[in-house]
């Protein structure tokens, strides 16, 4: 039967050379929705806790949605799956551009990598043939040479290309996966994973491809439903003019946007050169992109196009590249931030860990932990892009201090010493995205919780700033807590809810190859309309109710896959400075203690275990949660470890 | 007679219209089978696009050995009889301005047809504004 999903998994043993072609049972549908949920369920199964993350058993899992290659609005999107150098914990990571798109029409649902190649290779995947091919003539280029230098070998301008750049190569800690030159599928080092394995790119060739769906005609009613539901929320228009750099400098007046290495949550000046109304009105914004199928077009292509940073030219940057390149360095001079941003890209660093280690970098020299010495020769300041663009450079040749910074936040203070893992912004190993947890304590919770590590990429709980956020926000937080007075960041009270389902609906939402904006920024795209276009696409027959318990089992087993690897309630916390100093500009300005205390922090995580059915001595599951998410499997892998569970702690989660 | 007018530096590159187009006329999404054709240089986020822009010339009609190509009454669309088609390509050679794409799987041409009045591919570019259906003919 037709279906936008069939289970059809692309094997490649780099080792072997061996390539297959394996169904997946139902059940990776029907229990896991496919995409993000059934790469889960394989690495669980391919991996153990002996799997070292750079090894031949680790692998990496690029999976579209279930519903990717439709034309579901915003449906577009790849997870990569992957065991995480930095974290040593489950890893998925969300892309988009038209990678995603390109694989499902060639004709897979997911890609599994194993083993090494004995030289560097990159893939050829097309709809009637699959080849490893040797990319000794393009190891060492950045991620613009390899687009470039593949689609000139192969003669085709239309393969859309997955790749790292030098940061992968390097094995850098938080080396991205670039899809479509410029979307990364980004943290967590999956690029140092693909560059472990020899792999330097994925070249996709549709043509002649094709993708159906169960039932075309109500498919056809739900995604146009899904559509109109989706625009008509409040936030379609400003994501499309604005992209996601609309307010930061609304965020630095409230005091909410983390600068100068999260010691100050506010800008003195310049928080406006950090916005997406700035790349336009300053001439860089050269055209509003969007990934497969979007509706919307939030991200950027930007251009400059006089000055010294002349000829700069790559897409975003996005919020969390203005906040970490920017606004965390103290520097506002768009012009070095679009070069960093540039730069990052094109080796192939996350830009979120990038900032965070240079920041860590900064406050390490004006404390004297880190001297010239360290830094070939330059004075490290804030608020200057100079030394932005010089340490990108340290980083990427791993000289002085680079060679530590190369390896992540984590270990570069583990290594250095003293008291610098105080502002080493990291927990369990990834760097922390750019939120102020200090004010906004759903966002708290999630950070504490999420399998990755401390950041925004498995929850978006921006709907507990109520109408501070949108005008459909408040209703959100009514529907999950049965009020809307919830709608207020500052409140410790219904966190747990409010990241339970922020966290089902994110799963669901990633699973089917959606984007996250789609139900978590704007609202338009609901529980039903994922059931229903979800329904039409595949065959299957869920009510909104079972997606989103579908969403809860994809959790859990995240949950398990890191209690597997010896992770329990210990880990759930978050980066040392966020718990331990106050947020100065905030305490000022808003209502709140600006601190994420340890006391507030274990009672939301109370709640959040009880709510959840998980035990809160140890964060674990309870068997009787497991059985009714019909997750005995785990159960019985897990049981053991249980009583013991609290005694130690994996290397990612210390200090 | 309408016609969607176009506006390249508004277009996205989302592809969406494409998907639209070959899910309107078979019932699957296949680009390969799509009347309109977004061509992305990725790198330098150059976009063009390619779609039966109703022209005066009518180059393909004329192109037509075996008159299997004629002007639709009222829309203005070029509507094409696989019955007569002798598969020669001379449409799609003759456009100048890529508007005719060629199915190499069943080996005949693909011409904008407006879906017969009510244009799919529109329809995901509402945002973003590249395509737009304008009735009644252009002046």
């Amino acid at each position: 039967m037709r279906s936008s999903y069939s289970g059809r998994v692309l094997y490649i043993d780099l080792s072997t050379r061996r390539i297959w072609v394996e169904i997946l049972e139902d059940v990776y549908l029907e229990k896991y929705l496919g995409g993000r949920g059934a790469a889960a369920l394989l690495l669980w199964k391919l991996t153990d806790p002996k799997t070292r993350p750079l090894s031949k058993k680790n692998v990496l899992i690029f999976s579209p949605g279930s519903l990717t290659g439709t034309s579901a609005p915003t449906s577009g999107r790849m997870t990569v799956t992957f065991k995480s150098p930095p974290t040593g914990g489950y890893f998925k990571s969300s892309a988009g551009g038209a990678v995603g798109l390109a694989l499902k029409q060639s004709g897979y649902d997911h890609v599994v990598i194993r083993g090494k190649a004995s030289s560097p290779v990159y893939l050829y995947i097309g709809v009637d043939k699959v080849e490893i091919r040797d990319a000794s003539n393009i190891w060492g280029k950045t991620v613009k040479q390899t687009n470039r230098a593949i689609k000139s070998e192969l003669e085709n301008e239309e393969l859309k290309i997955a790749c790292i750049g030098p940061a992968g190569e390097k094995l850098c800690n938080f080396a991205s996966i670039m899809c479509s030159y410029y979307y990364a599928a980004a943290r967590g080092g999956g690029g140092a994973v693909m560059g472990w394995k020899n792999l330097k790119a994925i070249a996709v060739n549709a043509a002649g491809g094709k993708v159906y769906v169960r039932d075309p005609e109500k498919f056809a009613a739900a995604a146009e439903q899904t559509r109109r539901a989706s625009l008509d929320d409040s936030h379609a228009e400003e994501m499309k003019l604005w992209g996601t750099a609309a307010t930061t400098d609304q965020m630095s007046y409230a005091a909410l946007l983390p600068s100068y290495n999260y010691q100050r949550q506010h800008l003195e000046s310049g928080a406006e050169n950090l916005t997406g109304r700035h790349l336009m009105e300053a001439g860089y914004l050269k055209r509003s992109v969007g990934c497969s199928t979007c509706i919307f077009g939030c991200h950027r292509y930007t251009v400059i196009n006089s000055g010294p940073y002349k000829g700069t030219y790559s897409e975003g940057p996005e919020y969390e590249t203005f906040a970490s390149l920017g606004s965390t360095l103290g520097i506002t001079d768009s012009q070095a931030i679009l070069k960093g941003n540039e730069l990052a890209n094109d080796y192939g660093f996350d830009t979120i860990s990038l900032g965070t280690v240079i920041g860590w970098a900064i406050e390490s020299y004006e404390k004297g932990v880190i001297t010239k010495s360290d830094t070939g020769g330059k004075e490290l300041k804030w608020g200057d892009g100079e030394t932005l663009l010089h340490m990108i450079e340290l980083i990427l040749k791993q000289e002085g201090i680079g060679a530590l910074l190369i390896k992540g936040a984590r270990i570069a203070a583990k290594e250095t010493g003293q008291d610098s893992y105080k502002w080493s912004v990291q927990a369990r190993g990834l760097e922390q995205s750019r939120v102020e947890l200090r004010g906004a304590f759903s966002y708290a919770l999630a950070f504490a919780l999420n399998p990755r590590g401390p950041d925004h990429l498995t929850t978006e709980t921006l709907a507990e700033f109520g109408e501070g956020f949108t005008k459909e926000a408040p209703g959100i937080i009514k529907k999950i807590t049965g009020s809307e007075k919830y709608a207020f960041p500052y409140l410790h009270e219904k966190r747990a809810e409010i990241v339970t389902w922020h966290e089902d609906i994110y799963a669901v939402t990633d699973a089917l190859g959606y984007c996250a904006f789609m139900t978590t920024a704007a609202y338009g795209l609901d529980e039903r309309l994922l059931a229903d276009t979800f329904n039409a696409a595949t065959g299957m027959n869920m009510t909104p109710e079972q997606i989103m318990e579908a969403g809860r089992r994809i959790v859990t087993l995240e949950r398990c896959y890191n209690l597997r690897e010896g992770w329990s309630r210990r880990c759930d916390v978050l980066p040392w400075r966020l718990m331990n100093e106050k947020a100065v500009d905030l305490a000022k300005r808003q209502p709140t203690p600006a601190i994420v205390d340890e006391k507030v922090l274990d009672r939301m995580l109370d709640d959040y275990y009880r709510l959840n059915g998980w035990d809160p001595a140890n964060g674990y599951p309870t068997q009787e949660t497991l059985s009714k998410l019909e997750l005995e499997f785990a159960e019985r892998e897990l049981a053991e470890r249980r009583g013991t569970a609290m005694e130690s702690v994996p290397e990612s989660c210390t200090l | 007679m309408s016609y969607i007018e176009k506006k390249q530096e508004k277009c996205s590159g989302c592809l969406g219209c494409e998907l639209a187009c070959s899910f309107a006329h078979y019932g699957y999404f296949d680009r390969g089978k799509s009347r309109i054709r977004i061509i992305n240089d990725e790198e330098m986020s150059d976009i063009e696009i390619h779609q039966c822009i109703q022209c005066e010339e009518r180059s393909c009609v004329n192109a037509c050995p075996v008159g299997a190509l004629s002007i639709n009454e009222p829309l203005g669309y070029v509507q094409h009889d696989e019955s007569i088609c002798i598969q020669c390509q001379k449409c799609y050679k003759a456009c100048q301005y890529h508007g005719v794409f060629w199915d190499e799987e069943r080996n005949y041409p693909l011409i904008c047809d407006l879906c017969e009045g009510d244009p799919q591919c529109v329809k995901p570019c509402e945002l973003h504004g590249a395509l737009k259906i304008k009735a009644p003919a252009r002046t």
